[in-house]
This record gives structure tokens, sequence and C-alpha cells, in this order.
């Protein structure tokens, strides 16, 4: 156990991964609240993940559960749970970028995880496929159709982009 | 060239505000207090010990609420489905999940392995229901209790078992029969005495009265006892808020707790049903152990 590495660690990903989980969530207060609870499992278990190469990945894999854990969904009056303390900001972010989160909450979840990770994360799609264990194509496919889900629901263009 | 989705995608969260975190003690005291709630049960299953059978490892360390974190590679699995659900993580590194994996025998007296048989089997449910092979991911009903402990409302006493100082045995399944229909969690528990075991049943009992109601912020919550002695040596039955039913039995030096979700349904759960499964628990139990 090592709380100046473990604090480092919170302090310095937090933010980077609160994008992530509320691109996933739609609501900054439930990605902040998954976060947090993500974190404590992490220096509950932090003998184990404080070794891997990228402890940041398994935190957010654990938001990520949290977030759309059958049980969460459906118990969802808990999550207010575990902010202890830590209540958000009042100032939500601009127009733009709650519209984005509308529309990926229209897209299915498959492909808003891709486009979180590959996108917002920037995973590979190898490291998406090895993450969600699938194959790299249906990462490619989850992509494409989550574009083109994302374009049509935000009514912009979309090049078809070539995913390596 | 970066199309418009590429450039709103690439700009996400650029305007993020500024959040108020937690601080970094109170995280760590969060993980803490997880760790001490998970003590009193099923951080037996951590305990797993390596199996290897026809080639395929069974190597558990986690929780069975957590993902298996990546053993070598820096990339955990990420789900995108709501979970229960093998990790995919866990396929690619041939871990078996709690879920389906064998209790945690390391220490444990003979007598109280749990096998597979002592569980309920789906047709137990409905003809409708499968065993759900994945890893239970959500949260359980400890997650109020220790919340209820967080906020004062109760000292954990009774106290469970010890599972550092005594030995406990542990199987959990999942029985779902699609998305939206009920789903049972169970976990049973199998320790060296039945006064150990019904100390676990105290424990819990406890709680539900100590934390009959429990407020935060926006969250309610509320456990009611509404039946007991209906199955086994000792048996709860336990509603919490509207749509999910608790069955807690104890048989011998087993207990086990089932856990009735009604997720799409609320005010559906039916306590009928859930006397009735608990019963056919006991019956599970008491046909694959020496429980009874």
């Amino acid at each position: 156990m090592s709380p100046p590495v473990f604090d480092e660690f919170y302090l310095g990903s937090r933010q980077r991964l609160l994008r992530c989980a509320y691109a996933v969530t739609g609501d900054l207060q439930d990605a902040q609240d998954v976060l947090q609870e993500a974190y404590a499992r992490a220096w509950q278990n932090w003998g184990k993940v404080g070794a891997y190469d990228d402890p940041e990945a398994w935190v957010r894999t654990v938001a990520f559960r949290i977030a759309v854990s059958r049980w969460r969904r459906t118990r969802n009056m808990f999550t207010a749970h575990r902010r202890h303390g830590a209540e958000t900001s009042a100032q939500p972010p601009d127009e733009n970028t709650v519209a984005l989160v509308t529309a990926l909450r229209g897209i299915p979840e498959a492909q808003r995880t891709a486009i979180v990770l590959h996108h917002i994360a920037g995973r590979s799609v190898a490291e998406i496929a090895a993450e969600t264990g699938v194959a790299e194509g249906t990462v490619k496919a989850r992509l494409s159709r989550g574009r083109q889900a994302l374009a049509h629901l935000l009514r912009t263009e979309t090049t078809g982009t070539s995913y390596a | 060239m970066r199309d418009d989705i590429s450039q709103q995608l690439d700009g996400f969260g650029a305007d993020m505000p500024a959040m108020i975190w937690a601080s970094p003690e109170e995280i760590r005291g969060r993980g803490e207090r997880r760790r001490r709630v998970h003590a009193a049960g099923m951080t037996a299953a951590a305990v797993v010990a390596a199996v290897l059978v026809a080639g395929t490892a069974l190597a558990l360390g986690t929780r069975p609420e957590d993902p298996a974190p990546p053993a070598t590679t820096p990339s955990p699995t990420v789900s995108a489905v709501p979970r229960i659900s093998t990790s995919p993580s866990a396929r690619a590194q041939g871990l078996t999940s709690p879920t389906a994996g064998p209790s945690a025998t390391v220490g444990a007296p003979f007598d109280t392995v749990i096998p597979a048989g002592a569980m309920l089997r789906a047709s137990d449910v409905s003809p409708a229901h499968r065993v759900d092979e994945g890893e239970y991911l959500g949260e359980t009903y400890q997650y109020v209790t220790g919340l209820c402990q967080d906020k004062g409302q109760w000292d954990g006493k009774p106290s469970a078992p010890d599972t550092s100082r005594v030995r406990e045995s542990f199987r959990q399944r999942v029985l779902a029969a699609g998305q939206g229909r009920m789903h049972v969690l169970q976990r049973t528990y199998g320790y060296g005495s039945a006064q150990l075991a019904g100390a676990r049943v105290a424990h819990e009992r406890a709680g539900f009265e100590h934390c009959a109601v429990v407020d935060h912020r926006e969250t309610h919550a509320e456990f009611e006892i509404v039946r007991t002695g209906f199955a086994g040596d000792e048996s709860l039955l336990v509603r919490l808020s509207p749509d999910v039913l608790l069955v807690l039995v104890r048989v011998g030096a087993v207990y086990t707790n089932l856990s009735l979700m009604f997720p799409d349904t609320p005010g559906a759960a039916d306590e009928a049903l859930a006397e009735d499964l608990g019963r056919k628990a006991v019956t599970r139990i008491c046909g694959a152990t020496t429980a009874c």
C-alpha cells in the first residue's frame, strides 16, 4: 500500500477519466459518482491494481461497469451515496457538449463505448478489441455505425473514416 | 481531413466544469470501508486458489462484483452490456468467474464446502430462467447497510464472523430470464458451525433493523422485515424499497441469501414466490451438503 502513489494517481487521472465517464453516463454528477466509487475500489485492491502498467484503464473499466450495471440502473436511487462531501459545481458543460452527450445516449451501448474509448480515451482499435473482448473488425464496425448514428442525431457530416 | 463528428468528439470535454472532488483521503477511506464490509461476507471468495482443470485456469482474486483485473495486461475489459456477463478479459485469460466457479474452499472444512448442487437451479425459478454464467457486477444490499454504517446509524454489531479468523466457503449464482425480467442473485456461505452461521444471520438482521430507513441526499432506501421462520432453521423475508425482495435462510452451518430483483416492474415483487424460493433453496442445500 502506498497512499502517496495512489493519491497522485487519483489526482492526476480523475479529470481525464471524467470525460469518458460523462460521455458514457450522460450525467456529470453520476459520472463523478461512479468514478469515485471506482477509485475507492482501486484503493481497496491497490496491491494488485497499483502494479498494473495502466491502472487508469482498470478504473475506467470499473467505472463503466458500475455505470451500466443492471443493478445500478434499477437501483439508481443509490447513485448519490458515494458523494460524501463531494458535490459538483453548478456550472453545466456548454450546449455543444450537452448535445453530443445526448446524441451518445441515443446510440447503442456497444457503439457508444467504442466511440468513447477511441475518440475520447484515445485507445486504438486493437486496444479496444482487447479491452472489450471482441474482434477488431467488430470494433471498427461499431465505430463506423456509431459515427453514422451520431451524425444522424447531430445532423452533421461524417466522411466514413477508415479505422486502422 | 477531420469531419464534423471527429472534430466534435476530439473537443469533447474541453470545457468540462471544475468539479469538487472527494479528497484522496476520503477515497481511500471508502476503499477501506469496502474492504471491511466485504470482509464480513464475500471476500472469502478472494482466497480462492488456482485450480487447473483440463487446461482451463481458474485463478480468482476478485470480489464477485468487480471485474477481474488484468493479470498481465494494462487494459481491462470494458463491458458494453449492462452486466451480469462473463468478462471478456476473464475469457481471454482463461479465468472463470466466481459465479460459475467452485466455492472458496481454501481452509474450509470439507462439510462446509458449497457444491454447485446446493444452489438453486434455473428451473426452480421458472422455465424461462437460465443460469447466467457471467460475474455479477452490481451492488448488493450490503452497499446500503455499509452506507448506513458510514452514517453512524449502525455500529455493525453484532459482528459477522471474522473471516480472517474463521473458515468460510462461498458460492454465488445469478438466475436471469432476460432484460427486464425478475432475476435472482443467490449467495451461499458455509461456516464451521451452525453457531457461526447464526451469528452471520444475526448480523444481517441487525443491519436491516438499524438501517430501516437510510437517507442520504436524494437517496432513500428502506428495509422492512416482513416475515420470519418460513424456511430452514432461520429465515427472513425482507423488502428493500419497492422492487427488491431479500430472502435470508440458515440451514445448520450454511447460510444463503437471495436477492430477487424486479427491475422493470416496481411493486411486482412477489413475497409468496420469494418464500417459495427460500424453501427450495433449503431443499437444494439439504440435498447437496451435510447441513441438514
